[in-house]
């Protein structure tokens, strides 16, 4: 087991190391080329200088990409021209946000979406489920920042129920001192995260409804039932613990979702998370706030399919046994 | 809305639903019959033809031109009526005119960007599970970089480094960071069919490797590849229209459903139909799409129960 | 891997977590009663670039660093800017003539910087030093042109001498510089100012003390109790950074926010005076908004721009849009077409100044004859293989200009000539104008209270390099301008105002579009709200929440 995880751990660094790779592959690219004429495809004007500035493109390009993964390595991500800091200082105050942001929406998610899932299956095409799988096919359907417009226009307003941006109310919570500023926080979560929370339960749904429906045509359900035992525990306790395993794999689906959809949610909903940083650094061209975004994103990914993959292999013996 | 114009919609929507029909008659055999035992199937049929004819027919079913703004002073921010089918937009375009033309550059991206992902997904997931060994190993890890970075970042990397990006471009980029999920499909699918008899005879008859990939393999492994394109061009879709959303996509004046969203944005609470209807298009066929490739995925592959 | 049912460890952990956070709430909520507490929060459309005076020309780092640096002395409610009867002291304490051409002011000794250190005549000279070093090119530098010299007699005494007598001396040395910290600024080198850590977390001696800045989120201020011109009733004030003017009126009407400089379009107004917590402020505006040419080609300003360069292009330009319909789309009734680059404020605006007409039919025929014909049926005019086609530099931040960038693109292409938006977020907006790299711009200046410091200012060749964006230069225009800067009573002025503009118009280097009325709105529990048409919170010290009003958000503590 320790073993497998090792080679899995490995193959993650690696897979980082070549994101890293490629986006200075970009950024050597757009170095080289024509900058700020009209009518060609050219490079930001403001982006040229920097760009030569920071590679020194004359250096031989071995020397420039080495010296280019030792700063990463080191943290040192640039500077950014828009906040006139450091990238990694914006990153350390952004990254927070996103991931209170898709924890809670991962939350809503499996909740939300196993809960259905089992209902469904439960109700397996009767009306119940062919109503809820239709609107759940809608909800996953929708671009995730529309449904995020809507709600925004419906409870905030419309109807004044919730905030109509930003993490917190800067004058009376500027800091988390008491139990009204958690309730402050959360109030100003609860639409972000239930807008992407939804599309991904939708999907979950779909997924949990499928291998439930698999796992109860199974013999050891059928067993289950001849024993005489309540509809609920065997749905609840034997079947669901079978179905769980795929869900696994959902949550390793899930982060690559929730890190791309956080962009346009956090643009929408003013949350200053790491995608809100890369839209606004895209309006002023800030490409080291951009590149260090996708490393960071690209990181995140990474972390959760191992994360997705390790806890399936203690969940399933059958791959322990069997190795990656 | 002209006599004329209403009549184009109303033959969009017949034309729809004779094709959905005639689809059935024609898919008698038990794909056909697998694919439409799925309930969503025939109306995700009728959603796209109908979009599509929109789209194809656009000149004869919008009863203004996309860009034209009839009047900024009297007729901006309309409500639907019986003139403007589905209201104007703060600059007085009709929003109905706006949507028929826009199913083109949304549709129009959704598809090309699809095939450039296919093609390229579909060639690199037969060559490593044809070639097996090094090749396949180097060609795989290559696949879970690519599916570890997600697509929207190296989007926002380009831009922010090349400023504007024509939308040509755009398109191919879009297609070049959507491979890697068809490509362990399609590998999948050949790996287990590279062992087949006829694959292994038409080695033997003297073929040579690109011959019999594109003659042999890559057809019987059409099911995996014409799934994931169904349900590619609903992501490329959400895709554009966030990045025309955000002003990165498809550029002023011409009309993507994104980007119409974001011109509603300003005026949201007091004229919604510029921002909501063309969300609903766009949930409407990626929900057709996805009940059409599920169908599909069922239909082509029976050992794949889904649901 | 079964799954465990809620049980008894959860309830306990829910139970712990609720004990601990009321514990929690027993944190400090505030105690500040009177007159002296209050926290106003300022809902801004965009966000400062920095707030260093001499460098920047956003309207947004002047609201913020207005509250934080004091200029010599300040305009009065009336807006008279002609003599020095009208001025309010601020760091100057009193002032006197010695001489037609010299001007003595003598300092408040009680002026500190918040350091600690004494205001003195030596960071007078030194911050026209600054204002005017090639270096530093501040935009304001032509406004100081008629300024020969300024020294300190002894370090409470500082003189201005001037090259000549005109109306306006006076409020030329006062109106513009904010006196800067010599002691805090000298060590930096001039050429870096524009990055300067300084920029970010100033140090000033105002009425209130720079707190914190957050990027893309917002600014706090505090009010500085010993503060010698009267301690500020508004004990913090916070600037929220938002996307555009919509968010602005949602929050002002959810409670998020207290004030703001301007609701802009009808829409907004309709909301937010509805509002039954707000109240509403028309007041002059004091801007004006204009598509800019720019004359010299993007990056290299010895070049002609390929198409701007040439005059009668642009006239056709000019012709072919209706500005009036235009206006009427995006403002409704709350704003007039300008007769030319002057605000409503501007007491020179005269509707009867000859401009372009618009005319769509002469402009496609003047096109037509300058050589610009369809050859290849594309819809869009050529000539010589080069298209009329041209990229438009718009803010994201301005809902506004970015209906107007649309309106346009639809009204050049009737003409033939095809036009594409650059949209951009403020700060780079503001760097891609201020170094050439556009096309055209969609500018809006907010205009001093007197046009002979912000004409000269944009369209002279005083202003070449720093606010004269799109390179126009024209000598009549330049002697015009400088006849009316020196005339003895406003009448003359308004007559060589008119002939000058008028000189510009027919050069048609901008195509001047709108200059709206302006609508403040702040929360009703705050009084005394005085807004000065030039500088909507020029008078923020003055502002006052009664102590029977405040509410939580007042009294809390940072």
């Amino acid at each position: 087991m320790s073993a497998w995880i090792v080679r899995r751990l490995a193959a993650a660094i690696a897979i980082v190391l070549a994101a890293v790779t490629l986006t200075f592959f970009l950024l050597h690219l757009a170095g080289g080329s024509p900058c700020g004429q009209r009518d060609v495809q050219s490079v930001a004007p403001e982006v040229c200088a920097r760009l030569r500035a920071q590679f020194g493109l004359d250096r031989p390009i071995w020397e420039q990409y080495g010296k280019y993964l030792w700063a990463v390595l080191h943290g040192d991500l640039g500077q950014s021209f828009w906040q006139r800091r450091p990238v990694i200082a914006a990153l350390g105050d952004a990254m927070p946000n996103t991931l209170v942001l898709a924890g809670t929406a991962l939350l809503i998610d499996f909740t939300l979406g196993l809960a259905l899932g089992v209902y469904q299956a439960a109700r397996a095409r009767r009306f119940g489920d062919i109503a809820l799988g239709n609107a759940a096919l809608f909800v996953n359907s929708m671009p995730t920042f529309w449904l995020g417009l809507v709600l925004l226009l419906v409870f905030g307003q419309w109807l004044h129920l919730v905030p109509v941006g930003g993490t917190h109310d800067p004058v009376l919570c500027a800091r988390l001192d008491s139990l009204h500023c958690v309730g402050d926080r959360l109030w100003h979560l609860a639409l972000p995260a239930l807008t992407l929370g939804l599309v991904g339960a939708a999907a979950t749904a779909r997924y949990q409804r499928a291998a439930m429906l698999e796992v109860i045509a199974q013999d050891f359900v059928r067993t289950a039932r001849a024993k005489g035992l309540r509809e609920r525990r065997v749905l609840l306790v034997h079947a669901l613990r079978n179905a769980l395993l795929p869900s696994i794999t959902l949550f390793g689906l899930a982060f690559p979702f929730l890190v791309t959809g956080a962009v346009l949610v956090e643009w929408v909903f003013a949350w200053p998370g790491m995608g809100w940083l890369a839209v606004m650094a895209i309006g002023q061209r800030d490409y080291p706030v951009v590149t260090a975004t996708a490393l960071v994103a690209s990181g995140m990914v990474t972390v959760g399919n191992l994360l997705a993959d390790v806890v399936y292999a203690a969940a399933d013996p059958r791959i322990r046994v069997r190795g990656a | 809305m002209t006599a004329g114009t209403w009549l184009a919609l109303a033959g969009a929507l017949v034309l729809a639903f004779a094709l959905a029909a005639e689809t059935r008659r024609a898919a008698a055999g038990p794909a056909g019959r697998r694919f439409f035992r799925h309930p969503t199937a025939a109306p995700g049929l009728v959603v796209l033809a109908f979009f599509v004819t929109l789209a194809l027919a656009a000149p004869l079913i919008a009863p203004y031109p996309s860009y034209l703004q009839l009047d900024p002073v009297h007729l901006a921010n309309q409500p639907p009526s019986g003139r403007f089918l589905l209201g104007t937009d703060p600059l007085s375009r009709d929003v109905w005119s706006r949507l028929v033309y826009g199913a083109r550059f949304s549709l129009g991206i959704g598809s090309l960007a699809m095939l450039v992902a296919v093609s390229v997904g579909a060639a690199v997931g037969a060559v490593a599970g044809y070639f097996r060994r090094w090749v396949d190993a180097l060609l795989m890890r290559l696949v879970d970089v690519g599916l570890a970075i997600p697509r929207v970042f190296v989007l926002l990397v380009v831009v922010a480094l090349w400023d504007r990006v024509s939308l040509p471009v755009l398109v191919l980029l879009i297609g070049l960071t959507g491979w890697f999920g068809t490509s362990r499909l399609v590998r999948a699918e050949v790996l287990s069919l590279r062992e087949r008899e006829f694959v292994v005879a038409a080695r033997a008859l003297g073929g040579g490797s690109a011959r019999v990939i594109l003659r042999h393999v890559l057809p019987n492994a059409a099911a995996p590849i014409i799934v994931s394109a169904a349900l590619g061009i609903g992501s490329v879709m959400l895709l554009e229209a966030g990045l025309s959303f955000l002003g990165i996509g498809v550029p002023s004046p011409k009309p993507s459903w994104g980007n119409m969203i974001a011109d509603g944005q300003d005026r949201l609470a007091a004229a919604p139909w510029t921002s909501l209807f063309p969300g609903l298009a766009i949930s409407l066929v990626v929900m057709a799409l996805n009940a059409v490739g599920d169908a599909l995925r069922d239909a082509l592959d029976p050992h794949k129960e889904a649901a | 891997m079964p799954i465990r049912p809620p049980d008894r460890l959860i309830a306990r952990l829910l139970v712990a977590g609720v004990l601990l956070g009321s514990l929690a709430s027993c944190a400090r909520r505030g105690a500040c009663t009177g007159d002296y507490c209050g926290t106003v929060v300022i809902a801004a459309a965009g966000e400062p670039d920095i707030l260093l005076p001499p460098v920047t020309e956003l309207s947004t780092s002047r609201d913020v660093y207005d509250q934080l640096f004091l200029k010599l002395a300040d305009l009065g409610m009336s807006g008279n800017t002609i003599g020095d009867e009208d001025f309010q002291p601020q760091l100057a304490e009193r002032w006197e003539w010695d001489g037609p051409v010299t001007l003595v002011f003598h300092l408040d000794p009680r002026a500190r910087w918040q350091d600690g250190r004494a205001v003195t005549a030596g960071d007078v000279v030194f911050t026209y030093d600054a204002y005017t070093d090639s270096l530093v090119n501040s935009p304001f530098r032509s406004s100081l042109r008629l300024i020969s010299a300024v020294t300190a007699r002894d370090s409470l005494t500082a003189v201005f001498r001037f090259r000549q007598r005109y109306p306006e001396m006076f409020y030329d040395a006062v109106y513009q510089m904010r006196i800067l910290p010599a002691h805090l600024l000298r060590t930096i080198p001039r050429d870096q100012w524009r990055s300067a850590p300084f920029g970010r977390a100033p140090v000033g001696d105002g009425p209130y003390r720079f707190v914190a800045w957050k990027a893309g989120e917002s600014l706090e201020l505090a009010a500085d109790s010993t503060f010698y011109l009267g301690r500020p009733h508004i004990r913090r004030v916070i600037v929220r950074f938002t996307p555009n003017l919509q968010v602005v009126t949602t929050q002002l009407v959810a409670g998020e926010a207290d004030v703001t400089e301007q609701l802009g379009s009808p829409d907004n107004v309709k909301r937010a005076c509805a509002a039954p917590q707000l109240a509403c402020y028309p007041y002059k505006g004091a801007a004006y908004g204009y598509l800019g040419f720019n004359l010299a080609t993007p990056g290299d300003s010895t070049k002609p721009h390929p198409l701007f360069g040439d005059r009668e292009l642009r006239r056709a330009l000019v012709m072919a849009v209706d500005r009036t319909r235009l206006l009427r789309n995006v403002f409704g009734d709350f704003a007039k077409v300008p007769p030319g680059p002057i605000s409503q404020l501007a007491w020179i605006w005269d509707p009867e100044t000859r401009e372009l007409p618009h005319d769509s039919a002469q402009a496609a025929r003047l096109l037509t004859r300058l050589g610009w014909i369809d050859s290849d049926s594309d819809g869009v005019r050529d000539r010589a293989g080069q298209k009329l086609a041209f990229r438009i530099l718009v803010p994201t931040t301005s809902a506004s200009r970015r209906l107007y960038a649309r309106l346009l693109q639809e009204q050049f292409r009737t003409i033939g000539a095809e036009v594409q938006l650059d949209e951009v977020d403020l700060g780079l907006f503001s760097e891609r104008a201020r170094t050439g790299r556009f096309d055209a711009v969609l500018y809006t200046w907010n205009t001093d209270p007197t046009p002979s410091s912000s004409i000269p200012q944009t369209w002279t060749q005083a202003g070449l390099g720093r606010s004269n964006h799109g390179r126009y230069v024209n000598p009549a225009f330049d002697r015009l301008a400088d006849r009316a800067v020196g005339a003895m009573n406003h009448a003359e002025a308004r007559r060589l105002w008119r002939t000058a503009i008028e000189v510009l118009n027919q050069d048609a280097p901008a195509i001047f579009l709108f200059a709206p009325d302006a609508v403040a709105a702040a929360h009703r529990r705050i009084t005394d709200v005085t807004i000065r048409p030039d500088s909507w919170l020029a008078l923020l010290r003055t502002w006052r929440i009664p102590g029977d009003r405040l509410t939580d958000r007042d009294r809390a503590e940072r």
